[in-house]
């Protein structure tokens, strides 16, 4: 049998290049397609004031908060989830998931008219439902720390540790 | 030797087959997971983007409608085996990208979730995403330069 000759391949540096685009033209046939099909169907061009991140609380810096929070003029919130054994001195604890819970918990030691500092792991969405909630059962002044412990301690704020339960720390 | 190999002279540089197989199944499989959420609800996906203040108007509604399917072809040709190097390539590409917003959105002090797998995801933006994104890089890295499909399916 005769021996069949080699292939020759033009560009054999370029196969991963039209791969790749073979797999974008794919993508992107995929994409249209579900562009068209969808309804309601999304602008092509976006008016980016409608995803302005709009918390409906006003954010405070770290450097700020730790001023406050030296000065007894705010009532830090952790707004976390889960259990957390690092945490700003004397915060109490209101998460989101066990918020009516937590608020039961922590109700006679905090009076509406406290100025609150809700603070979360970075993400202001979380921290946000707390404050609404909070807003919810009359309390007036509240403010959200921009970033999370990391920014705080950052800022030279305190950070102690407690068992973890929630509560008062 | 295999035909990239034949025709440029050069000497394949080869990994085991499980590393192969495993690399193709963690990275091609975490963003096949990751285009699910993003596809079936775009709108939410142009939020998360929106969130890193980055891409101009004209760009975010094709980006959140284009990524998600380019994320699931290319994971689903890594897993498949099929134009392998072409979606690794692909790959390493977005993850530079998704490094790069990340990395501004820490250094601007934006404190946005991350968005990475769909709209619910909580993950802030910061340093473990960062590591999370270099791992799965140096697995796409490697398997664009090794040479040759090994398995297919």
């Amino acid at each position: 049998m005769a021996e069949s000759a080699p292939r020759i391949q033009l560009f054999p540096r370029a196969r991963p290049v039209r791969e790749a685009a073979l797999l974008l033209a794919l993508a992107m046939l995929c994409a249209g397609l579900s562009w068209a099909v969808r309804t309601p169907r999304l602008p092509l061009k976006a008016d980016l004031s409608t995803y302005e991140l709009d918390l409906g609380f006003p954010l405070i810096a770290a450097a700020d908060a730790v001023a406050l929070f030296r000065e007894n003029a705010c009532v830090p919130v952790d707004s976390r989830a889960g259990v957390q054994a690092r945490r700003i001195p004397g915060s109490f604890v209101l998460r989101s998931e066990t918020f009516d819970d937590d608020l039961r918990e922590v109700f006679d030691f905090l009076s509406p008219a406290d100025p609150l500092l809700i603070y979360g792991d970075g993400n202001l969405l979380v921290a946000a439902a707390v404050a609404g909630r909070l807003q919810e059962r009359g309390f007036t002044d509240i403010r959200l720390l921009q970033g999370s412990l990391d920014a705080w301690e950052q800022a030279g704020g305190e950070v102690g540790t407690d068992d973890g339960e929630a509560g008062h720390d | 030797m295999t035909e990239a190999a034949a025709t440029t002279g050069r000497r394949p540089w080869t990994i085991p087959d499980w590393m192969d197989l495993l690399l193709r199944f963690l990275v091609g499989g975490t963003f096949v997971y990751a285009s699910f959420d993003k596809i079936l609800d775009p709108a939410g996906f142009a939020q998360s983007i929106a969130h890193y203040r980055m891409a101009p108007a004209w760009l975010l509604h094709p980006a959140a409608m284009l990524l998600p399917w380019l994320e699931l072809a290319a994971g689903a040709a890594m897993i498949l085996g099929r134009a392998r190097r072409g979606a690794a390539w692909l790959v390493i590409l977005m993850l530079v990208m998704f490094m790069a917003a990340i990395g501004t959105a820490m250094a601007r002090g934006l404190d946005i979730s991350c968005g990475c797998f769909g709209t619910d995801d909580a993950d802030a933006v910061g340093l473990s995403l960062l590591l999370r994104d270099l791992a799965l890089l140096a697995g796409a890295a490697v398997l664009a330069a090794a040479q040759g499909i090994r398995r297919s399916f």
